[in-house]
């Protein structure tokens, strides 16, 4: 068999894939309840500024710490799962964690750049803006969702072990 | 002012990251491959064995974006630049154009992802590629 115990963090590839679960928990949570509060700032309603913030805040930090954390596993993912199983018996699975990690890297500047215009935007002031704002979280939110669900398919399909 | 400076910078880099991503993909540009099995980096176009590109495309699109962020940051703090970005119609050209990108990006590798073709690793090690 291929020595997959040679490869980075692979002792402690569960420990590792808990905390990546975590953060995704905290993450997915956090996303959703900000783009639900751009239901208020695409009507105008600018109330629970502080709230959103607050959310906005977590996005950013929480994607950035599961982004990470999901590089740790990536490596024994790609050999114990992919290599090994998935390419050979579910290709489909094989794309599928493919399009959520280029996903996930592709929406890294826009889940950032949340977090960054948290501490300047005053959407009251400039409400074309906060438009382009809303739009923004509500793509993070929905690469999140569908990052998620496809990493509960796949672990479904053929976990680390 | 200091949000139009912050989004025209964050919404060029996400445009960038999404250009640079793309174009080294597509264009089959040399970057860091790594190496999982044997613990090494290598710098070149096509892997030689079973190689990652992900981490070196990431690195590459985001030391591309932080750059690009970092010039619109400094450019637009007066000038004709800062008062381009004070008006609101300007940030939403960028967005517009961002998201255009965005949604190449998410159409290629859509396309392109789910019609690969799989290389499994072989289950010995004395078949494995060199």
């Amino acid at each position: 068999m291929i020595a997959t115990d040679g490869v980075v963090f692979f002792g402690a590839r569960r420990a590792l894939l808990l905390l990546h679960a975590g953060a995704a928990i905290v993450l997915i949570g956090a996303a959703t309840h900000h783009a639900l509060q751009m239901r208020h700032y695409l009507r105008g309603n600018f109330a629970r500024e502080a709230l959103e913030k607050v959310y906005a805040k977590v996005v950013s930090v929480g994607y950035v710490i599961t982004f990470l954390l999901g590089a740790t596993v990536y490596p024994s993912y790609r050999v114990q799962v992919r290599g090994l199983y998935l390419d050979r018996f579910a290709p489909a699975y094989s794309a599928l964690f493919d399009l959520k990690e280029v996903y996930a890297s592709l929406t890294l500047t826009v889940a950032v750049g949340l977090g960054a215009l948290a501490f300047t935007l005053r959407p009251a002031e400039s409400p074309a803006l906060a438009r382009v704002y809303a739009a923004m979280s509500l793509l993070v939110c929905a690469v999140v969702w569908f990052d998620v669900i496809a990493g509960l398919l796949i672990t479904s399909v053929r976990g680390l072990g | 002012m200091k949000a139009a400076r912050v989004f025209a910078a964050l919404l060029v880099a996400r445009g960038v990251y999404g250009v640079v991503y793309l174009a080294a993909t597509a264009g089959r540009w040399a970057l860091p491959w790594y190496y999982p099995l044997e613990r090494r980096w290598a710098f070149e176009a096509t892997p030689r064995g079973f190689a990652m590109g992900w981490f070196g495309t990431t690195a590459l699109a985001l030391v591309a974006a932080s750059a690009a962020a970092a010039i619109v940051w400094s450019l637009s703090a007066k000038g004709r630049l800062s008062k381009a970005i004070a008006r609101p119609e300007t940030i939403l050209s960028i967005a517009r154009a961002g998201a255009m990108i965005l949604l190449v990006d998410f159409v290629y590798f859509g396309w392109t992802l789910t019609h690969q073709t799989p290389t499994p690793l072989p289950l010995s090690t004395e078949s494995a590629p060199p």
